[in-house]
């Protein structure tokens, strides 16, 4: 089998730019993650992206979603072709090569109130939990999202698919005691309005069971 | 700037770490979390996100769990713990509960006993489980450290405790965007960096990030490991499963019987019995039969999957170094020989409650001095040596002598390979560099694993038997004598000290 071709966008902190590397692999290197780890080990040791769960089989860690061929994908979970363009998620902020600044996750949570946490309840309480929470609940913060919403800039007033998950999760919780939908408001969810760009890489609903209920809910419970 | 002074500082951002940190925040202590993942990452995201709590069906309770334990265990767990972690499971069921994980229940809402499962070893139903599984658990944590207030540092690693006068009082770590040293001040600080997994790599199934930190850590901070020899082998678990499943040999002889309801030491044994008899399939496997009608046979090969001995701790979490706190599985002393389905959960839970309530109290203490500003982390730079190929050799090393079985000689051959790649260690080329440097982070975790390979094997070679989880092929039976004692690893300069002690005899406050 032949070499594959393919170009990796890196960030350059220094500059602040990407620079395109074009790169040859052998052909037998199965995803674009394989192909990487392999430039690491045998191309530029300095190749900087991310992963975690390489040893294990059916999971997701999604710490490897990057941009592939201009939209995001698992890097772990898309196989190496000829000409493939792979740069780091648009959002947020790139730090060096692939890799992102997933700390902006958690501070954001912070910063916008996006949590919560109930008093323990004694054990073994009865929970009804509706069966779209129980899908949001397969959020990796990958980020990848983010890069597909065409309305959400980092650090910006609009929630944008991650932060609306994350709100849907806690509003969908029956013990939580926050007004999540006055949240939705003020993250602005009407911009979400007949666009549903947005999806998840590894699967999770998010406009049918974040967006468009508290879209619905928010309505519903809107003076007239 | 003098370096912030904490009350208590967590390491590892796993189950464990996230819940001793929301334990001691909530106590009142000033405290910070230091990750190398993202928050709720390393193998707790990856997980199968199952936890077994006692007393859900008529019959069962903390002890009977307990009893449960010490049996899967062979004797080498330590009681005091086991009763700590048993009595405190529901607690932490609960509170991962209202960080807003749901476990999966009846439409009713109820958690009933067909909602449960019943793994190998266990005397009743007793596991809960989660539809996203170690996802789920992610989200949770990490809603509940973002609703705490504990500082956190992610992709920062920990590099190296700072002794002052015998007592623990400090952690250099490395910021891994800044590429500067974060020297943090602390009272008391908690291990919970996970196991070491990685250490085997391909022949593991864990996260690329759990690589011994916390036992090297404890180690060169003077602090005691225990049951070093005890690492979790798992081939296939049959209890998860509704059908009768069986695990076949290549002339399709179930291997042994009732698959359900053996533990998982005794399927990675009979793997072991079937290698020696030439009975694996060409490919080294064994045969999961899923026995559902129409799925086709599974091939299945051991893969290393959780460490069970670790930093040698009391029943609160405390280790043998005032100061220095260890939990989940950088813990030692809870599940001994081998250890229950779904228990490694509960036990980051309720071991990371623990320590976060003790560490907690230590914010009485006087406060310790700012860090000096010359500690440093010796992370070689402008060296020749790249260190993905010492990480290979090293990998290799370790499940070729250190994994399904174990003798004299090969426990004596991976010190001899330990030895000299620790020797090239000092000769890696990995410069901190502004951005992000995964390279730094790999060096450390070089030096982690190491040292880690180095405590296996050194208890490895003392346990002259086969018991639970450890399989020597020059000591294949029991040996009632070392079914009393635990071996004890310490530090003496650069040596490792072995040395026996009875079963839990883990006396200090």
């Amino acid at each position: 089998m032949g070499l594959k071709t393919f170009t990796v966008h890196r960030f350059n902190p220094d500059t602040g730019e990407l620079g395109a590397v074009e790169y040859r692999v052998p052909g037998t290197v199965g995803s674009v993650l394989d192909a990487l780890t392999y430039l690491r080990q045998h191309v530029d040791g300095d190749l900087q992206f991310r992963c975690s769960c390489v040893a294990v089989r059916d999971t997701r860690c999604g710490l490897c979603a990057v941009i592939i061929n201009g939209k995001p994908r698992l890097a772990c979970r898309t196989p190496l072709r000829n000409g493939m363009e792979v740069a780091p998620l648009r959002q947020p902020g790139p730090l060096r090569d692939l890799v992102v600044d997933h700390g902006y996750a958690l501070r954001r949570l912070r910063d916008l109130g996006l949590c919560a946490s109930a008093p323990p309840q004694a054990w073994p309480a009865r929970v009804v939990q509706p069966p779209g929470r129980r899908q949001l609940m397969g959020c990796t913060d990958c980020l990848g999202c983010i890069s597909t919403c065409p309305t959400y800039s980092t650090g910006g007033s609009f929630g944008g698919p991650y932060e609306f998950v994350k709100l849907a999760q806690l509003w969908l919780n029956d013990r939580d005691t926050g007004d999540r939908l006055a949240q939705a408001n003020s993250l602005g969810i009407e911009r979400c309005d007949g666009c549903r760009a947005c999806y998840c890489v590894s699967g999770v609903p998010i406009v049918k069971q974040a967006i468009l209920p508290m879209l619905k809910a928010a309505r519903e419970r809107a003076p007239v | 700037m003098p370096s912030p002074v904490y009350d208590v500082v967590c390491i590892g951002g796993g189950a464990a770490g996230a819940v001793a940190a929301v334990t001691a925040s909530a106590a009142g202590a000033r405290v910070a979390l230091v990750s190398k993942e993202p928050v709720g990452g390393g193998n707790t995201k990856i997980s199968r996100g199952a936890m077994c709590v006692p007393g859900l069906v008529a019959g069962d309770s903390a002890e009977v769990m307990a009893q449960d334990i010490v049996r899967c265990g062979e004797g080498m767990s330590n009681p005091k713990i086991v009763a700590q972690v048993t009595s405190t499971a529901a607690e932490a069921a609960a509170l991962l509960e209202s960080m807003g994980l749901v476990f999966d229940r009846e439409g009713d809402g109820e958690l009933s006993r067909a909602v449960l499962k019943q793994t190998g070893g266990h005397s009743f139903p007793r596991t809960v489980e989660v539809a996203t599984r170690g996802a789920a658990w992610n989200q949770a944590l990490r809603t509940g450290i973002a609703a705490s207030a504990v500082d956190v540092f992610e992709d920062t690693i920990a590099g190296k405790l700072v002794v002052h006068d015998k007592r623990v009082c400090g952690v250099l770590a490395l910021d891994l965007q800044r590429g500067e040293v974060l020297r943090l001040a602390a009272k008391a600080v908690i291990l919970a960096t996970g196991g070491a997994g990685f250490l085997f790599y391909p022949h593991a199934d864990n996260a690329t990030t759990v690589t011994g930190d916390g036992y090297a850590l404890a180690f060169e901070a003077g602090a005691e490991l225990v049951d070093m020899e005890f690492i979790q082998i798992l081939t296939i678990e049959g209890g998860w499963f509704k059908s009768r499943v069986r695990l076949l040999n290549r002339d399709g002889e179930e291997v042994l019987p009732n698959l359900g309801r053996q533990t998982r030491a005794q399927i990675t044994a009979a793997f072991a019995r079937e290698m020696a008899r030439g009975k694996l399939s060409d490919d080294g496997a064994l045969l999961f039969d899923p026995a559902d009608g129409k799925s086709p046979l599974v091939p299945v090969w051991p893969r290393v999957h959780t460490f069970l001995g670790g930093v040698r701790v009391n029943e609160k979490g405390r280790s043998t170094v005032p100061g220095l706190y260890a939990a989940g599985e950088t813990a030692g002393g809870l599940q001994g020989a081998d250890r229950l389905g779904s228990s490694a959960l509960t036990q980051a839970l309720a071991t990371g409650i623990t320590a976060g309530k003790w560490a907690a109290e230590e914010r009485h203490r006087p406060a310790p001095s700012p860090l000096e500003g010359s500690d440093g982390l010796d992370i070689s730079t402008n060296g020749t040596v790249r260190q993905t190929k010492l990480i290979h050799e090293l990998q290799a090393a370790a499940w070729g002598n250190l994994g399904l079985l174990r003798s004299s000689a090969s426990c004596q051959k991976a010190l001899d390979i330990v030895g000299r790649i620790q020797a090239q260690i000092p000769d890696i080329s990995a410069t901190p560099t502004r951005g992000y440097n995964a390279g730094v982070a790999e060096a450390l975790e070089l030096k982690f694993m190491a040292t880690t390979a180095r405590l296996v094997a050194h208890a490895a070679l003392a346990r002259a038997e086969t018991r639970g989880s450890h399989l020597r092929t020059d000591f294949p039976d029991r040996d009632e004598a070392l079914g009393r004692c635990n071996f004890v690893l310490s530090r003496q300069g650069d040596d490792v000290k072995v040395r026996a002690e009875p079963v839990g005899s883990t006396t200090w406050d």
